[in-house]
């Protein structure tokens, strides 16, 4: 689920001697904000760090023990071949997702440009609705879908003779379970990264296009060469913000496979919620959720970098 | 074919892509279970039956997560919007110290991965006996809330010329009369639309939901959906009916403000 509003451009307040008898009037509106932010958000960051250096398992918690540990559970973290086996994956998965979310994107964008009135406003439709599905909706609906006895698409595979589907369990085997959730997450995506991208097309004078045509260039060409190399801030955006997103795939992951089969589409969501929530591995788990914040704050450093330029 | 007919078609092919598993929910939901574990599947739902909705609409435990849905949702809208204003009006009205800062601030914390954060929240609430309680919920979706509406608030509230405020305090209006007759009316518009987006949070977030309640009777509807899963026998006529009367808001909220959000596309982006 995503939405996303411009807010107007900021213009400066002028501070008139009337407004300095208010002096303490911002810090009062600020209160009930701070509170909700700062408390409810920079709180449990810190305590999670702090967690990440303790030994955090739940006989600690019961009997509200801290064991400083140093950096055991990094290194313990950092040895665990589970973790490395994760950690590929999930870029990797999201690495697939985003390619095909683009590329889906770019060509659903070039239609919506190209065809009549109400084709356009067909696709449109359809698309604002996967885009309204919410993400957890999606997920079930998708598990419906590949169901292996009822499932629609085994019926579909197996009518049109593209292969013997009856029974075919989607979910039991680690690579087909992967196609499930990255058509779960293509789709759910798709929408948000072709609007924006069609919004950029209008942006582009026509005259750019045709003067290339004329000189005899073809339809790949012109986009690779013209409209592309415009439109790539809006490409930079939606790449990092659907790295962002195809790393935390819990809800996906977790209401069809659960990890599975034999913990093979575990992702690092779901890695820090069995081993926190359901081990009580708490310390360890944190050392686990710091890292992947690291990792997504340095590829958000890269959106804000992508947005500012966007604005120059 | 020309040219046009053939992106027409690909049009129509991707639109029914696109709609296919939305569709398949509906006509699953209005089926009866033998055509639902029938081969081969019926593309319509002929005769149509509303007994899946019916067997929701008459379980105990939908209404119960459904109470506890709203009770969240319409807590976080109203307190969020409120609290976000106040916030926005102190960082466009006024300049103070450490208003920089404050800005900066909310634009960090909007960037920590919410999923990296259920350990430190499950362990917080379950230390303050919060932990199920819908209450906690409610403090956690705030604090995801508030950093991007008062944010984006900020910019309507500046957008709006302050000598209009000026004029109506000139002929004598309060502080709080010029808030209320002059600011409000004017920037009522960004109330609406960040409260759609703090709506869809609220209301579609499953992660923290999840992990946060795990007493049943507090469940809300999104935990109460995928309570459906897992069962032995196939449950998705009436889980597939759930799933209708969850999205069916949402969707009509986003056909409201599609037009608005497609528009502003590329200036600031959240995803819950």
């Amino acid at each position: 689920m995503s939405i996303t509003l411009a807010p107007p451009p900021v213009t400066r307040t002028p501070v008139t001697p009337a407004r300095r008898r208010w002096r303490s009037t911002p810090y009062l509106l600020l209160i009930p904000a701070t509170v909700a932010v700062f408390a409810t958000l920079l709180y449990p960051v810190g305590r999670m760090i702090a967690l990440s250096f303790q030994r955090g398992n739940l006989g600690d918690l019961v009997t509200r023990r801290t064991v400083w540990v140093g950096l055991d559970n990094y290194r313990s973290v950092l040895t665990d071949p589970v973790f490395w086996t994760v950690l590929p994956r999930t870029a990797g998965f999201a690495s697939v997702c985003v390619i095909l979310t683009l590329t889906v994107a770019t060509g659903a964008a070039l239609l919506l440009q190209h065809a009549s009135r109400w084709a356009r406003v067909l696709l449109s439709a359809g698309m604002v609705i996967a885009w309204a599905t919410p993400v957890l909706i999606g997920a079930v609906v998708f598990k419906w879908l590949f169901d292996a006895e009822f499932g629609v698409v085994n019926w579909l595979l197996t009518e049109s003779g593209l292969c013997d589907c009856r029974h075919r369990s989607w979910l039991g085997d680690q690579w087909s379970a992967f196609a499930v959730l990255v058509s779960i997450v293509v789709w759910g995506a798709v929408p948000f990264a072709a609007l924006s991208v069609y919004a950029g097309l209008l942006t582009v004078p026509p005259e750019l296009g045709e003067a290339a045509r004329v000189d005899g260039a073809g339809g790949f060409r012109i986009f690779w060469r013209i409209t592309f190399p415009l439109l790539r801030p809006i490409y930079a955006i939606l790449t990092v913000l659907s790295v962002i997103w195809d790393t935390k795939v819990f809800p996906q992951v977790w209401l069809t496979t659960k990890g599975g089969p034999y913990q093979g589409t575990v992702m690092l969501g779901v890695y820090i919620y069995q081993k926190g929530i359901v081990g009580s591995q708490f310390g360890v788990a944190s050392t686990i959720a710091v890292l992947m914040t690291v990792l997504l704050l340095g590829l958000s450093w890269i959106y804000i970098r992508a947005m500012r330029q966007e604005a120059r | 074919m020309t040219r046009r007919a053939l992106v027409n078609g690909a049009c129509v092919v991707l639109a029914v892509l696109f709609v296919f598993p939305v569709y398949w929910m509906a006509s699953t939901a209005l089926k009866p279970d033998a055509d639902i574990v029938s081969y081969p599947p019926g593309l319509l739902p002929w005769p149509i039956e509303f007994g899946h909705f019916a067997r929701v609409l008459g379980d105990g435990a939908f209404w119960a997560a459904l109470r506890a849905s709203l009770t969240v949702t319409v807590t976080v809208v109203t307190a969020g919007t409120l609290v976000a204003l106040m916030a926005a009006v102190a960082l466009a009205r006024f300049t103070f110290r450490g208003r920089t800062g404050f800005v900066l601030g909310l634009i960090i914390v909007q960037m920590i991965p919410g999923e990296a954060l259920f350990i430190p929240f499950y362990l917080m609430l379950r230390e303050v006996r919060l932990l199920g309680q819908l209450a906690g919920l409610m403090l956690v979706y705030l604090s995801i809330t508030v950093p991007f509406t008062a944010w984006m608030l900020r910019g309507f509230v500046a957008s709006i010329p302050v000598d209009l405020e000026e004029a109506a305090a000139m002929d004598g209006a309060s502080r709080w009369q010029t808030f209320w007759r002059v600011l409000f009316p004017l920037v009522a518009p960004g109330l609406l639309a960040t409260s759609i987006f703090s709506f869809i949070t609220a209301w579609t977030e499953f992660t923290y939901a999840y992990v946060l309640i795990n007493d049943p009777r507090n469940y809300p509807l999104p935990v109460y959906i995928q309570s459906f899963i897992g069962r032995d026998d196939v449950d998705y006529g009436p889980q597939m009916a759930v799933a209708f009367l969850f999205t069916l808001p949402v969707v009509v909220f986003f056909l409201l403000v599609q037009r608005r959000a497609v528009a502003g596309m590329s200036a600031g982006a959240v995803k819950g």
